[in-house]
């Protein structure tokens, strides 16, 4: 059974182990026509573009959706699919927007909600599916620990990290060539083409992009060996509330952290920052950015279609103020 | 009885004289800065043409952009006044579209021709008459070339922007790339079309939909539009004047 | 006025605002206010009540907590803090035509212009210093998601701590736990952190002796012949349903209201139910309704949660009072809500207000104008900005009221 999400807090562990195949669904940018109805002008482009794809037939395969609760747009959005036919095949995942101990029991809670979603279409049991889970959570600690260690230290720069299968880590490492820097952060729109374009101008470009590194990054201060927990639930819990590399939803100061970690380690010479028009935290996370880094920054805007040359206008005078 | 519409829009003024039904004598002009003064002239001319004096009229209804700044009985909203003139004109419709120079209307009508549902443009939306006149500008082509480059236009060049200001910009830079007059003007009447189509299909309209205002002249718009919602819409022969016509028989 | 001194006075103003002691003064001028008027009417307490804010919040003598709007004022009041909501505020700037220069300045430190307008004008009075300096700051994302962001900037700019209240979308016993746990949590470390005491009984009796007359006032409104006039009106009362909740002022003013309107003349206008809120900034709507013969039966936003809150178990009842607001922002629940509404009050017609920077609002549109057409009850929205001026479309809200007035009168 294929399972399609597109939240980085959606765990593919789990998925699998509930005898489901990840799919992260990657919209296509094209002109919206059939997504559009449903939302309004001042409305998040991903969401339409979104519906777009859905309704235009790319996941036909696709038969079980995930959503989350982590901005108004992606309920609303849930909230429109699940009222579509095949609805029901749809399921939000509710994802709390604090941290400590309250919020992982809780998360922890929703996740077992999830697993039983999906244990209920494929059929698996669900002893099967804890043992399974188990072993998916360490390994995936593993492997993370392990992609975290060669991302700062530069070896997984342009677009290693983004995939199509929702769960199979990026190859690594890579040979690296030279370049400018920088570091992307974007959200699910257009990356690939973005990444085009920086490396066309031989920028070696740090992506933090929920489709890429952001999924799989682990935070500094994760100094820990195997899962702590007993319940395979909390500890898939912690690893994706405490541990996994934060969104622009935040928690902020952890994301700021984060960033200005990131950027340190990476030493790059500046930030590109490209976003939705009309993504709230994407707007607000900018300003934050723009005042808490000391890194020169480039924002592009976007709404539901890719502006490739103007982009590269853009591109082009902040590389002139970087490299005199 | 005999009545008068008298739409004033925001770029052209419209005037149909109308008695129990059937219709006397139109006059049509371009609004200007003096709605006032326009409206009156135009309501001159339509009776002149009917050979009525001033006295034989009944009611003035106004409507339109400018409706509450002229000499009326009266007033009756676009809204209104489109659906009932597209009503009378073609008394199986089941929607309208008025695409003026301000607004774009969309209308959902009942058997009976009564208005059950509409939608407006919003602000920042490109659906409007305005945007393609800018446009025009910056393609240097006048507004009635539209129909016949469209019909040329070979490559699919889409425009990002919905914002006018913004697809200004992206215009003169796609025009600076080298793309064709007649690619780029279809571009234009698509981004229109889209904006449009959105507001239909939000609304659900099905056929018979007529389609009415200045764009409705515009033969390149009038043609992705049918394309894009897959029927063909019903166009009068003069669309600038369905509010008026419309106005002048709400009584 | 020219931007140079629009700014000096801005500074001088801000200036002001921070010296406590000149507040102190207030107190006198709020003695001689209240003998001048001992039995004050509607507007006169309102403005007694106005005086008394800003000094209480400027002053500072006790802790001022900013808050949103669907968190609980009774946990601050009894707490003995004084809750400040920014939203609020927002269209009281707005409303004294003063709201271009904090959106300008909000815009200039990179504050899209794509965002809520009630956020954008809150974090611009923040940056010019005026509004009152918060202790903390306290807010739930239940409403909107963006409050999260607008919060955490705010946190950024002021330099203070925000405590959030997540409120989750799952079934209402697990959700009313993960709520209920969190306050109580707020609780214990405001008391460790602030020295902060709760005393519920006081503010919720009182609070919920207002939430009766409050239910009194919405049944004598569901009368057909019953308007609240001027149209949108009663929005202007929001302070009262959120702000003062679980203090005297909301209930002596809402025992006035329901007093007034028993008197009201008999009405034969068409009913309509406004959803979300309205532009706060002068401008004709109201009086366009009022001439198309359209009055506003009920505001969504002055239904409130029907429950009592109780001092033996403060927190879950504040949880299920925080919850009640799913009626506002959960797909499904707003519009069996809205539905419900409309039967409850017989409106004929249904109008929402489109506020630009609002996804979650907007966002329901679609499904929301299907539903009400089934039920053949039109549905109009008006685009625009409810606190930014820039986005005003007069015109076409004039069509597209008298239009919907045509509609009912067609219908009737
Ligand atoms: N002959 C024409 N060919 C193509 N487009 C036209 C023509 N005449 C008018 N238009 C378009 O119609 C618009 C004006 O529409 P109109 O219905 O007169 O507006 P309003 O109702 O606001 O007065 C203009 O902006 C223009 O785009
Ligand atoms: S930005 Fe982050 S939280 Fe938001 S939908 Fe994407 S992955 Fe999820
Ligand atoms: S986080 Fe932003 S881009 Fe992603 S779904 Fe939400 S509004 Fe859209
Ligand atoms: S108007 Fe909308 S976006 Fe703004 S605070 Fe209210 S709910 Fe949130």
């Amino acid at each position: 059974m294929k399972v399609g999400y597109f939240c980085g807090y959606l765990p593919p562990e789990l998925i699998r182990s509930a005898g489901g195949e990840p799919v992260l669904l990657e919209p296509e940018g094209k002109r919206v026509k059939l997504g559009e109805k449903y939302f309004p002008t001042p409305f998040c482009p991903f969401s339409k573009v979104f519906l777009d794809n859905l309704l235009s037939g790319s996941w036909e395969k696709v038969g079980t959706l995930l959503f989350t609760r982590s901005c108004d747009a992606s309920r609303r959005l849930y909230e429109t699919v699940s009222s579509l036919p095949g609805g029901e095949s749809s399921f939000l995942l509710d994802l709390p927007h604090e941290v400590g101990p309250l919020a992982w029991n809780y998360f922890a809670h929703q996740l077992k909600k999830l697993a039983h979603f999906l244990l209920d279409r494929t059929g698996k049991s669900e002893k099967a599916m804890l043992s399974d889970l188990e072993q998916e959570v360490k390994s995936s600690l593993i492997i993370r620990r392990k992609l975290t260690e060669e991302y700062q230290a530069g070896r997984l720069p342009g677009a290693v990290f983004l995939g199509k299968e929702g769960g199979s880590p990026p190859d690594f490492p890579r040979v690296v060539r030279g370049g400018l820097p920088l570091f992307l952060i974007a959200s699910h729109l257009w990356v690939r083409d973005l990444i085009g374009l920086l490396e066309k101008k031989s920028i070696l470009v740090f992506e933090d992009t929920p489709l890429g590194s952001r999924r799989w990054l682990l935070r500094e201060n994760t100094t820990f060996l195997l899962p702590p927990e007993e319940d395979p639930f909390l500890s898939l819990s912690r690893l994706y509330l405490e541990w996994k590399a934060p969104c622009p939803r935040g928690p902020w100061r952890e994301r700021l952290a984060f960033i200005q970690e990131m950027t340190r380690k990476l030493g790059v010479r500046g930030v590109v920052y490209f976003y939705p028009k009309f993504c709230d935290f994407s707007l607000y996370e900018l300003k934050i950015v723009r005042d808490e880094l000391s890194l020169p920054v480039l924002s592009l805007e976007y709404d539901t279609l890719p502006n490739l040359a103007q982009w590269e206008t853009r591109l082009e005078a902040f590389l002139e103020v970087l490299t005199p | 009885m005999i009545t008068a519409g008298i739409d004033v829009g925001s770029q052209s003024t419209g005037v149909v004289i109308q008695k129990d039904g059937q219709i006397l004598s139109f006059a049509l002009c371009l609004t200007g800065i003096d709605p006032r003064k326009r409206a009156k002239e135009s309501l001159k001319e339509a009776l002149e043409k009917a050979s009525l004096s001033p006295e034989k009229l009944d009611c003035r209804i106004a409507t339109g952009y400018s409706r509450h700044q002229v000499e009326a009985d009266r007033t009756v909203s676009e809204i209104s006044a489109q659906a009932k003139g597209a009503a009378f004109l073609f008394p199986k419709a089941r929607g309208l579209i008025d695409i003026g120079g301000q607004d774009t209307k969309v209308v959902l009508l009942s058997s009976g021709g009564k208005v059950v549902d509409f939608l407006m443009n919003d602000k920042c939306a490109a659906g409007t008459g305005r945007f393609l006149e800018l446009m025009a500008q910056v393609l240097e082509i006048s507004l009635t070339d539209f129909g016949k480059l469209v019909a040329q236009a070979q490559r699919e060049v889409e425009l990002s922007s919905t914002c006018a200001v913004f697809a200004q910009s992206e215009l003169v830079g796609l025009i600076a790339q080298g793309k064709k007059k007649e690619d780029l003007s279809r571009a234009v009447c698509q981004a229109v079309v889209d904006q449009v189509a959105n507001m239909v299909e939000r609304i659900g309209l099905v056929p018979p939909v007529v389609f009415t205002g200045g764009v409705a002249k515009n033969q390149g718009v009038a043609s992705l539009l049918e394309k894009r919602l897959g029927f063909s819409l019903l166009i009068p022969p003069e669309p600038q004047i369905t509010a008026a016509l419309g106005a002048s028989l709400v009584l | 006025m020219k931007e140079k001194t629009q700014q000096n006075l801005v500074k001088f103003i801000s200036f002001l605002s921070r010296r406590k002691s000149l507040f102190t003064l207030l107190g006198g001028y709020e003695w001689w206010l209240k003998k001048k008027w001992p039995s004050p009417d509607l507007a006169q307490t309102s403005y007694l009540l106005t005086i008394h804010s800003i000094r209480e919040l400027y002053q500072r003598k006790k802790p001022v907590v900013w808050t949103s709007l669907f968190f609980p004022s009774e946990f601050i009041w009894a707490g003995s803090m004084v809750p400040f909501y920014p939203e609020i505020a927002s269209g009281l700037v707005a409303a004294l035509r003063w709201s271009d220069f904090p959106l300008r300045s909000s815009f200039q430190k990179w504050v899209s212009a794509d965002l809520c307008s009630y956020h954008r004008l809150s974090l611009g009075m923040s940056l010019l210093k005026l509004f009152p300096r918060p202790d903390f700051l306290i807010a739930t994302n239940t409403i909107c998601q963006g409050t999260v962001g607008f919060f955490q900037t705010l946190a950024q700019l002021w330099r203070v701590p925000f405590y959030l209240i997540d409120v989750p979308f799952a079934d209402f016993s697990a959700s009313e736990k993960y709520i209920s746990y969190q306050l109580e949590s707020l609780a214990q470390n405001l008391s460790q952190e602030w020295g902060i005491r709760f005393r519920w009984e006081q503010v919720f009796s009182c609070s919920n002796q207002t939430r009766a007359v409050i239910k009194d006032i919405e049944n004598l409104r569901k009368q057909k012949t019953i308007i609240l006039a001027p149209p949108t009106k009663n929005l202007d009362y929001l302070p009262y349903y959120y702000q003062f909740m679980g203090t005297r002022a909301s209930l002596s003013f809402f025992t006035q209201l329901l007093a007034q309107l028993s008197l009201t003349e008999p009405s034969s206008c068409h009913r309509l139910l406004w959803l979300h809120l309205k532009p706060f900034y002068p401008n004709p709507v109201p009086e366009w309704l009022e001439k198309n013969n359209l009055g506003v039966a009920f505001e969504e936003f002055a239904s409130l949660y029907p429950g009592e809150l109780s001092s033996r178990e403060p927190f879950s009842s504040l949880a299920r009072k925080i919850l009640y607001s799913w009626q506002l922002t959960v797909g499904r629940k707003r519009i069996s809500h809205v539905l419900q509404l409309v039967q409850e009050f017989e409106v004929q017609g249904v109008v929402q207000f489109n506020q630009w920077g609002c996804r979650q609002s907007q966002g329901m549109n679609f499904p929301l104008r299907q539903a009400l057409r089934k039920q053949e009850i039109p549905f109009l929205e008006l685009d625009g900005d409810q606190i930014d001026q820039n986005h005003r479309s007069d015109e076409q809200w004039k069509t597209r009221i008298q239009a919907l007035a045509e509609m009912l009168e067609g219908n009737r």
